[in-house]
């Protein structure tokens, strides 16, 4: 068993125990605010992340150092994703639809979809389970901008950076060398600097959006790395949910 | 080989006759065991036909694709009685059990016909393990709906929710017993835990 797959089950294991504790802790509330629906999405979306995690600790153990094919998580996985939207969408007020933060939304995701395609190959799932992800970041950028959590400075940054992030992945592609390498390590600085500055941001200002889009972003950084750098954004994942879990309770408080 | 086809008509034949002799839930049950054998037979032709399209090897299929499939056709059966008789909590789970039942004898069937049915112990593992993580699947995803309904959240996100539950059930069990040792042994545990845990929850839901 390599080195990889060995912090693959470490990692995943420590995110299983978080998760167990969230799930936990949201199945309180539950029962406390039986009315609402918003902890209920919430443990259920948990509760599909950690079912998840099984399988991938199981798969790594069985079958060691072999890439996973299309397999009972992804559908885990998506529908933790449209859980995570009908958390979004239950406290989300401004429900206006803006044609252009759908197209960007579309078009943002759909590069992702498209750098998946070219390294994986496997456009189907790809394309059917990162449609979710398009909603997803939809009701985030609606949120946000109605909750007024980032300045539209802070957010053209941000926007920004990711775009540059994105562009900057596809001469990665073709580039060898120093050329790759210095790209490569741009590239990665530009991640990471953006993951600690949502990460801060989402912890101060304790919004359930605002956590979310670090939660995404992790998620969507995961993607887009690999080796060291994969477990890096894996281990900012597992501090999203960490700080998303005691927002859905201050979101319940909110709403009476 | 067997032929799936034949086995079905011999085993549908004596159920749809037992429909003139019986009415209300029994007759329901009867009809799920029925509707549950013949989702298990398009599983199977699903399966084949996505193993021949997408190059999967037959092992892979059943680890990987068949949890997918026979789940989401199970809960396409459920969803469909759902939508169109509007059911009580207790009469999903009636369906489901007979769904899952009829789903689990007919495959079950199939293999013994396939296979050597000489060792006692394999016919063990295999009736109350994957047999009854059919109806374990079930259960589950009748339960869900019940809490889908209760939490008036019965769309797409929570449907998607549930089922993903009973298809990772379903793989991981699928994933754990394609090895042998001890990770076949806890896979062969898994649905009967399943069962108990599920027990547990009716009876303290009762209490």
């Amino acid at each position: 068993m390599g080195y990889i797959t060995r912090l693959d089950i470490i990692s995943t294991v420590i995110q299983s125990c978080i998760l167990v504790v969230i799930i936990a802790k949201t199945i309180k509330l539950i029962i406390d605010a039986q009315t609402s629906i918003l902890p209920f999405f919430f443990a259920l979306a948990m509760s599909c992340y950690l079912l998840s995690n099984f399988y991938w600790i199981a798969y790594d153990i069985l079958k060691p150092d072999t890439r996973m094919p299309m397999a009972c998580n992804e559908i885990g996985e998506c529908a933790m994703v449209l859980l995570l939207c009908a958390c979004l969408k239950t406290i989300l007020k401004d429900k206006k639809i803006i044609a252009r933060e759908i197209a960007f939304a579309i078009l943002f995701i759909g590069t992702n979809i498209a750098l998946w395609i070219i390294w994986t190959g496997e456009w189907f799932q790809d394309i059917l389970f990162g449609i979710p992800y398009i909603y997803f970041f939809w009701l985030l950028i609606r949120g946000l901008i109605s909750r007024g959590c980032l300045s539209r400075k802070e957010m053209g940054v941000a926007i920004a950076i990711s775009i540059i992030v994105l562009t900057m992945e596809i001469p990665l592609l073709v580039l060898k060398g120093i050329l790759f390498d210095f790209t490569k390590i741009t590239c990665f600085t530009l991640m990471i600097g953006l993951t600690v500055w949502l990460g801060v941001k989402s912890f101060r200002h304790k919004d359930f959006f605002l956590a979310s889009t670090f939660f995404l972003w992790t998620e969507l950084f995961m993607f887009l790395s690999s080796d060291f750098y994969y477990y890096l954004f894996f281990f900012a994942n597992t501090i999203a949910l960490l700080i998303m879990s005691p927002l859905v309770k201050k979101e319940l408080d909110a709403d009476g | 080989m067997v032929n799936a086809e034949n086995v079905l008509i011999c085993i549908a034949a004596p159920f749809a006759i037992s429909f003139l002799f019986t009415k209300g839930s029994s007759r329901q049950l009867i009809s799920a065991f029925l509707a549950g054998m013949i989702v298990c037979i398009f599983s199977a032709y699903i399966a084949g036909f996505i193993q021949m399209s997408s190059g999967y090897s037959a092992e892979d299929t059943a680890i990987f694709l068949s949890p997918m499939i026979e789940e989401s056709m199970k809960l396409l059966l459920i969803l469909f009685c759902i939508y169109v008789y509007d059911p009580s909590g207790k009469r999903i789970e009636l369906l489901a059990v007979g769904i899952g039942a009829g789903f689990a004898t007919f495959e079950n069937c199939c293999i013994l016909l396939s296979s050597d049915t000489q060792q006692l112990t394999y016919m063990l593992v295999r009736g109350s393990a994957v047999g009854v993580l059919h109806i374990v699947t079930l259960v589950a995803l009748a339960k869900g709906f019940q809490l889908l309904k209760m939490h008036k959240a019965f769309f797409l996100a929570g449907i998607a929710g549930i089922l993903s539950i009973s298809v990772t059930i379903h793989g991981l069990y699928n994933l754990l017993v394609s090895k042998p040792g001890v990770s076949s042994y806890i896979g062969y545990a898994m649905p009967m835990l399943c069962v108990i845990l599920l027990y547990m929850t009716n009876v303290a839901k009762k209490s």
